[in-house]
């Protein structure tokens, strides 16, 4: 699935692969990249249609954003017209600040101290915990993230079945995190927000499961606690490349 | 068009090749109307397909669809009605509509496009009363389809192939298989991939927007291909697509 985006809900990746399977031979593999919250309620919009809109097929769109995002892309401007009308008033006037090209994504190293990664993974959890609606990580998932999963297990199971009906291999692929963020994981959390999940998605398929990876858990291989930096991504892709042809 | 098409009469074409999601059946149907009129000839005298798209498969008036197929195209039939993809959730409903309009007469025959063997198996099992009389299906050297093609013979549905050259991409024209058989036979590496489909009863439905390629392309009936040549051109076969399916047909 989608490694080279912006992360993305399992249903957008479900509709990019009805879009786009046929590259794939018959017997080719299909990753299906999970992480702790791909299971919960992730509430999508404009922006996440918006983002699609030219890239997938019109009718896949989500039919409640389509036609704002599709009116957007044709008129851009619509986005934000005082943003814009400065925009342009500055590159009239020489003042435009160009946007810096390359971020942390494309370092090879990692440009935070161990105290920052700390500091980057609590963050992290605390910005999933406002998002998703969680006060506390050991407690029970709420009503809406109960029915937000429900709704998960059944686009899994359909992504699955949808692969292995064209003869392709579905494979689950659990992704890596840096050892601080890992740390924050306890065994109680993953079971909850990750094992059970794809324990409730019938069949089971084949599962790389790199959370318990401590090579993978390698600060020297991120840009921040999440996010693998480019000598990570050529280690990571080249080791679920190997382990897929097994 | 017009330019091609009348070229393409006098060379002796005679087959023309539409669908309702080119845009291009009201002009298909006109300029066919002008150029049969010139070159002497009746409707009678072409044969002509078009296709029955997604969009219309969700409206879901097929009969609708085949009378703005028959006023775009100037006629009051079609040789060949394809179903232009197996459209998930329409496409069994769709065949079971088409069956009545070929009942009907507006229709010669009705036939399918871009199967493989899955929706093959699904349509068949959705009892159906006409088996399609064509597949209409990306096929060349580098797809063979070899399970498609066994299965359609077996069940006398012909074959017509589309991008039957495969665009002539690279790994087609630099081949040193097709070069070698091209230099040996004097003939281009179109005209021996034209002989091929024609040789295993595919026939070709290719497009060129040059007049003198209609000429080239007509040339395949003063050699043939032994044997061991249809296996060599087949060997080059790599599942490769050039138009993806799903792309086209989300879901597919």
């Amino acid at each position: 699935m989608n490694w080279a985006n912006q992360p993305q809900t399992l249903i957008d990746d479900f509709r990019l692969l009805k879009n786009f399977h046929s590259i794939l031979r018959h017997g080719g593999k299909i990753l299906i990249s999970i992480m702790p919250f791909s299971g919960l309620n992730k509430k999508t919009g404009l922006l996440d249609t918006y983002k699609y809109v030219g890239t997938m097929d019109w009718t896949l769109l989500d039919p409640v954003f389509r036609d704002e995002a599709i009116a957007l892309r044709e008129n851009p401007l619509r986005w934000g017209k005082k943003k814009a009308l400065r925009q342009i008033v500055s590159h009239f006037l020489g003042r435009e600040k160009p946007k810096p090209l390359l971020n942390g994504a494309m370092d090879e190293h990692n440009p935070m101290t161990e105290e920052e990664m700390a500091e980057d993974a609590q963050r992290m959890m605390d910005g999933w915990a406002a998002e998703f609606g969680i006060n506390d990580f050991d407690e029970p998932l709420s009503e809406v993230n109960r029915q937000g999963r429900e709704i998960r297990i059944n686009v899994l199971k359909e992504l699955i079945d949808f692969s292995t009906e064209r003869g392709y291999e579905p494979i689950v692929v659990i992704l890596p995190v840096a050892k601080q963020l890992a740390n924050l994981f306890s065994e109680a959390f993953r079971e909850k927000y990750i094992y059970s999940f794809l324990r409730s998605v019938e069949p089971e398929v084949r599962t790389l499961d790199y959370l318990h990876d401590e090579t993978f858990q390698d600060p020297a291989l991120y840009f921040n606690s999440f996010c693998l930096n480019k000598r990570g991504r050529e280690m990571f892709s080249t080791d679920v490349c190997s382990r897929i042809v097994q | 068009m017009t330019e091609l098409v009348t070229e393409g009469l006098k060379v002796g074409f005679r087959a023309f090749d539409t669908a309702r999601d080119y845009s291009n059946e009201h002009i298909v149907g006109r300029v066919l109307e002008e150029c049969l009129k010139k070159a002497g000839l009746s409707r009678k005298d072409v044969f002509i397909t078009t296709k029955i798209g997604n969009s219309q498969q969700e409206k879901g008036d097929i009969e609708g669809e085949i009378e703005k197929s028959l006023e775009n195209l100037h006629t009051d039939y079609v040789d060949l009605w394809l179903m232009h993809w197996p459209y998930p959730g329409y496409f069994e409903k769709t065949w079971e509509k088409m069956e009545k309009v070929y009942a009907q007469g507006k229709v010669r025959a009705i036939g399918v496009a871009n199967y493989n063997m899955r929706y093959f198996r699904k349509l068949f099992s959705a009892d159906i009363e006409v088996v399609p009389h064509c597949l209409q299906l990306e096929h060349h050297p580098m797809r063979t389809a070899d399970d498609i093609l066994a299965f359609c013979k077996e069940k006398q549905i012909s074959i017509q192939a589309y991008s039957p050259l495969c665009r002539m991409i690279p790994a087609i024209r630099d081949n040193i298989i097709l070069k070698q058989i091209s230099v040996s036979k004097g003939k281009s590496i179109p005209q021996v991939i034209l002989r091929w489909h024609y040789q295993h009863l595919s026939v070709p439905v290719f497009k060129t927007l040059k007049p003198h390629r209609l000429g080239e392309n007509f040339n395949i009936w003063d050699f043939e291909l032994t044997e061991q040549e249809m296996r060599q051109i087949s060997s080059l076969d790599a599942d490769y697509k050039y138009h993806l399916e799903s792309v086209s047909c989300p879901g597919y």
